[in-house]
């Protein structure tokens, strides 16, 4: 049976005349993670700060661990790990300070978890907080966030900041959360970083869900751009529009692009290319435009 | 609740700490020009006597016709309390404003209230820290008065009357206090008028209890400013009005009130 943490009613925010979320309605389950995947000013972060009661609906409702975020926020705070992408901190202190203050808030040991996470992260808990670089700012969120062991994690763009190493740490860390059957949401307008560990996603744009799926089907819908370069001229185009999957093929500057989907016959065309002398050759990930514009194209 | 009070009053403390040694030192040397202005009080009393009443009013709120400048709480209160007065319910004000609305704008309210706190909470610490902060201020004038007045003949003030005359300042400074917590929980954190509205009453009101003796209508509205409720040699000399403190206290509840309603229904930082 799964077991529903967050319950997102038919959610509606306004700011003033402007709606940024409108009728958002989305369900995430005990022991998963799950992406909220949106492109910039969707209203990813409008959602996440209803559900810390920070702003109210102006319709619908939201309910977490079964309660419902107006009528007792801070029964649920305590069970939430909360990041905000905007994270500012105290400055006067150092992150042991911090955390140690933490512990008296939340009445929970922190500290050794906290500096176990920081060990694994690369961040040094005496140093002060003053003049720490975005990234290293971030790191403490992340551990803040984390070391009360909550059963639920909202974080909100967690990996601004961190670099590909950091970030892989952190993607651990987030499958080591849902091992232990506790639960994330975060939002992201990257699908590829929502891809490496997400179970489900939804997706919004300009306020409104356009859907929720299992990243699988989504990444099977998702294509790659092809960028091939030759140390000659370009091969022509002929040949390869006749391969299964491959599509809006273009040369420009020497450079042949083509459109791959997930599902290609890579094997033939891997095998066609390899008749040209290939200087490079690069994939780029689809924009999340792009992505929608497959889904729609695919649902119609 | 504790953590939360304690970070508050930590957070302020080094200026709590220097405010505290700048109106100590400040009050000594004032108390130290005393014994001059005693001694030759008739002359300074009759040069006073030709200043325009508005210049008097400045640092004068009380009647006019008792002003005397050799009188000890006379010295003491237009010389030292009223500009320290003035300068802490200032500063009371700015860290009232950091500790909220400010604190939404930096986003730092989000990072209190993601803690299982609540914002009637929040709010509480940061009044108590408002309330710690003048207390500590009228402390530091109430000290060195205490302490340096045994060495000097011509000073003398009960030190039961003169506990009474300062720690009455608390109420003015908790009602300024009060108005802006009232202000910045009913506006907006993108609006930018909680500020200047708070600074302006403050200021204004005492700017314009200068005019009140010598302008009808301003004298007609005085009763809205803080600084008619609140002179420290008038209470010392003619004892303690309870009106005064009523009101004071009375208006400084109900804006809390307003400020604790407003808060709890409040969109952080939008
Ligand atoms: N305080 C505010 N006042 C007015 N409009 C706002 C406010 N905050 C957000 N908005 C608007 O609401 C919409 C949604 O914003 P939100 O911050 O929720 O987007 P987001 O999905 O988190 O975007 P990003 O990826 O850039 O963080 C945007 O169009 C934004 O301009
Ligand atoms: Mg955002």
């Amino acid at each position: 049976m799964t077991h529903t943490v967050v319950s997102i009613n038919n959610l509606t925010c306004r700011y003033g005349d402007f709606t940024a979320v409108k009728d958002l309605s989305f369900e995430v389950n005990q022991g998963e993670i799950f992406g909220f995947l949106g492109p910039n000013g969707a209203g990813k972060t409008t959602t996440l700060r209803t559900m810390m009661d920070f702003i109210r609906p102006d319709g619908g409702s939201i309910e977490v661990f079964g309660i419902d975020t107006r009528a007792e926020p801070e029964a649920i705070k305590a069970r939430v790990g909360f990041l905000s992408s905007e994270l500012v901190l105290w400055e006067n202190w150092n992150g042991e300070q911090y955390i140690r203050w933490l512990e008296k808030v939340r009445h929970k040991p922190m500290l050794e978890e906290a500096q176990r996470l920081a060990q694994l992260l690369d961040f040094e808990m005496k140093r002060s907080l003053q003049g720490m670089s975005t990234g290293m700012k971030r790191k403490i969120g992340v551990i803040a966030a984390l070391a009360h062991k909550p059963e639920l994690l909202i974080l909100d763009e967690p990996s601004i900041g961190l670099d590909p190493l950091m970030q892989q740490v952190f993607e651990e860390l987030m499958i080591e959360v849902r091992e232990e059957g506790r639960t994330v949401l975060l939002s992201s307008h990257d699908l590829s970083e929502v891809e490496a560990i997400c179970d489900r996603v939804a997706i919004i744009r300009e306020g409104e869900l356009q859907t929720v799926e299992n990243v699988a089907n989504l990444t099977r819908l998702a294509f790659r751009w092809m960028n091939l370069t030759f140390k000659d001229e370009a091969a022509p185009i002929e040949g390869f529009d006749r391969i299964n999957g491959v599509t809006d093929i273009s040369t420009e500057n020497g450079e042949l692009r083509m459109r791959v989907s997930g599902d290609a016959d890579m094997d033939t065309l891997i095998k066609h290319i390899a008749q040209y002398p290939v200087k490079d050759l690069q994939f780029d990930h689809p924009t999340l435009e792009e992505i929608f514009l497959t889904y729609y194209g695919r649902e119609a | 609740m504790q953590p939360l009070m304690r970070k508050f009053v930590r957070d302020s403390r080094k200026t709590l700490i220097w405010t505290a040694i700048g109106v100590g030192v400040y009050v000594a040397m004032i108390m130290s020009f005393f014994p001059t202005i005693a001694e030759q009080g008739d002359q300074f009393n009759e040069i006073l006597e030709t200043y325009p009443e508005e210049i008097i009013a400045t640092f004068y709120s009380g009647d006019i016709a008792d002003f005397k400048i050799d009188d000890p709480a006379i010295f003491l209160q237009t010389e030292a309390v009223i500009w320290i007065i003035l300068i802490m319910g200032g500063m009371i004000t700015q860290q009232v404003l950091g500790g909220t609305i400010n604190a939404e704008r930096e986003n730092k309210m989000d990072l209190l209230l993601s803690l299982p706190v609540s914002r009637r909470e929040v709010l509480l610490g940061r009044v108590v820290n408002s309330a710690v902060f003048s207390l500590v201020g009228l402390t530091a004038i109430f000290l060195p008065v205490v302490l340096v007045q045994p060495f000097m003949e011509s000073f003398h003030i009960a030190p039961d009357k003169l506990a009474l005359g300062i720690y009455t300042g608390f109420f003015l400074l908790m009602v300024q206090a009060s108005l802006t917590f009232a202000l910045t929980s009913i506006s907006p954190s993108h609006t930018r008028w909680a500020g200047p509205l708070a600074f302006t009453y403050f200021f204004g009101a005492y700017l314009l209890m200068a005019f009140a003796p010598s302008i009808d209508w301003i004298d007609t509205i005085s009763p809205l400013f803080i600084f008619k409720y609140y002179n420290m040699a008038e209470i010392i000399n003619n004892g303690l009005e309870m009106t005064d403190v009523l009101v004071m206290a009375v208006v400084s509840v109900a804006l809390l009130g307003v400020a604790f309603w407003r808060f709890e229904k409040k969109e952080i930082a939008v």
